[in-house]
């Protein structure tokens, strides 16, 4: 099968230069804005959001990509139109601000959430988030769960260009059932032809899963537990905020 | 006896399952959450289903629905969403149930059906255990929940508790069933589609 325009997930982007955090920082990032995005409000919320964009444009550039994605814009408009819809219901606001405020917040920590979850996982290659599980001895699971988190944005969009084609093409107008198992067969088939290029990878590599004698690959780099420390004194630097 | 661990090739497919079924638990599932849909645990495990148990054809060993699930719970619990944690274990007890049901014999149509129809009925019992048992709001109130939502959504009256709870059940075996169906006419069309082309080795 020819496929020449067809990017490896295996291959990943040309890092920066500088110093660049090693899987274990990356977690201590993610976590540091999946943290403070579900516990903050208000103005400690504007202010976590700018520290967390600020160390994606650092480490994690990809998430703010997010950013500029428009189907993820559509998702957050609907999201806050809906939560200002049942907050209008639900009470009359003292304010406009008191109006605005929840679905903002909303809207503001899917945003946060969407970019951290998408800057870890272009970050990170297979190996690196294989190596998180397998030193928490999930060796099978580590393996498969590298595949799955450097494929999900792949599998996104080829499901999404497959639903556009078939929809283009009027697939939901009639028969749908078909139409839904005509899409499933696409996109399930278009995914399994990476298999055989990230397969032929990890045995270039040598990677072997299940041996015994094998160590890890390595998750943290020199660095890594300064920066952890910086983010977990920033992030309780950002809740004692006004208080 | 020890089993066969999963070749690289099999943890490949079974990763990019995984990836189809977080893909749709993170971005259906999301929006079906915030939209407050009734039944979207059915819907999501019906679309889950309907997605993952084809990973039998392509790595056709007892296992590989499980570890499929197990991979997309952890996806699900890095995922954006408010709720993840209890979503995350439905999806772990449904691969489970899947996987008992596929493990029965030689995977066939009618085990793809059984599978579905057997780990759609999980979205049922979801809400006792997790709001029952583990928020501490006691099963009786999660019963009376259940009963409403099922009275309310097909017009039958909450006393006719022996009937709604049929009908409950048998909406969830159905779609589980047909869930099941698609993944197997799924699960053989892409094997035939991979064949052709010569790409990748199926069952």
């Amino acid at each position: 099968m020819a496929v020449c325009n067809r990017p490896d997930p295996a291959i990943r982007q040309a890092r920066p230069a500088g110093w660049q955090p090693g899987p274990i920082g990356h977690l201590a990032c993610l976590l540091f804005t999946v943290v403070l995005a579900l516990v903050t409000t208000g103005g400690r919320l504007l202010v976590a959001a700018g520290v967390a964009f600020a160390v994606m444009a650092l480490w994690q550039g990809a998430g703010l990509k997010a950013l500029a994605n428009r189907r993820l814009g559509a998702m957050l408009l609907v999201l806050v139109a809906s939560a200002a819809w049942i907050t209008v219901a639900r009470r009359a606001p003292d304010s406009p601000a008191g109006l605005w405020q929840v679905p903002a917040e909303l809207g503001l920590r899917a945003l946060l959430l969407a970019s951290a979850m998408l800057g870890f996982s272009r970050a990170l290659s297979i190996s690196d988030v294989s190596g998180l599980l397998e030193r928490a001895g999930l060796r099978e699971v580590g393996f498969a769960a590298g595949v799955a988190v450097n494929m999900l944005p792949l599998v996104a969009e080829t499901a999404s260009d497959a639903y556009q084609a078939l929809r283009l093409r009027g697939g939901f107008r009639r028969r749908r059932l078909r139409a839904v198992r005509l899409l499933l067969v696409t996109v399930i088939a278009n995914s399994l032809a990476y298999a055989d290029d990230i397969s032929g990878a990890a045995e270039a590599r040598a990677y072997r899963p299940h041996d015994r004698g094998r160590r890890p690959p390595p998750v943290a780099r020199r660095g890594d537990g300064l920066l952890a420390t910086v983010l977990s004194l920033t992030a309780l630097g950002i809740l004692a905020l006004g208080r | 006896m020890r089993r066969r661990p999963f070749g690289i090739r099999e943890l490949v497919c079974i990763g990019i399952f995984a990836a189809l079924w977080g893909a749709v638990e993170m971005s259906v599932g999301a929006a079906l959450h915030v939209a407050s849909v009734p039944f979207r645990g059915l819907m999501l495990t019906g679309a889950g289903i309907a997605i993952a148990l084809p990973v039998r054809w392509f790595v056709p060993r007892r296992g590989s629905v499980l570890l499929a699930g197990s991979v997309t719970a952890l996806l699900k619990l890095i995922s954006v969403g408010g709720t993840v944690l209890t979503p995350a274990v439905a999806i772990l007890i449904e691969s489970a149930l899947a996987e008992t049901v596929l493990s029965i014999g030689r995977p066939r149509r009618l085990s793809f059906a059984a599978a579905g129809g057997v780990a759609a009925l999980w979205p049922l019992v979801h809400p006792f255990l997790t709001v029952g048992i583990l928020a501490g709001r006691g099963l009786p109130s999660v019963y009376a929940a259940t009963i409403q939502t099922g009275a309310r959504v097909f017009g039958l009256s909450p006393a006719a508790l022996l009937g709604i709870a049929g009908v409950l059940v048998t909406l969830h075996a159905g779609v589980g069933v047909i869930a099941g169906l698609i993944a197997w006419e799924v699960g053989r069309a892409v094997s035939a589609r991979l064949r052709q082309d010569g790409s990748v080795q199926s069952a």
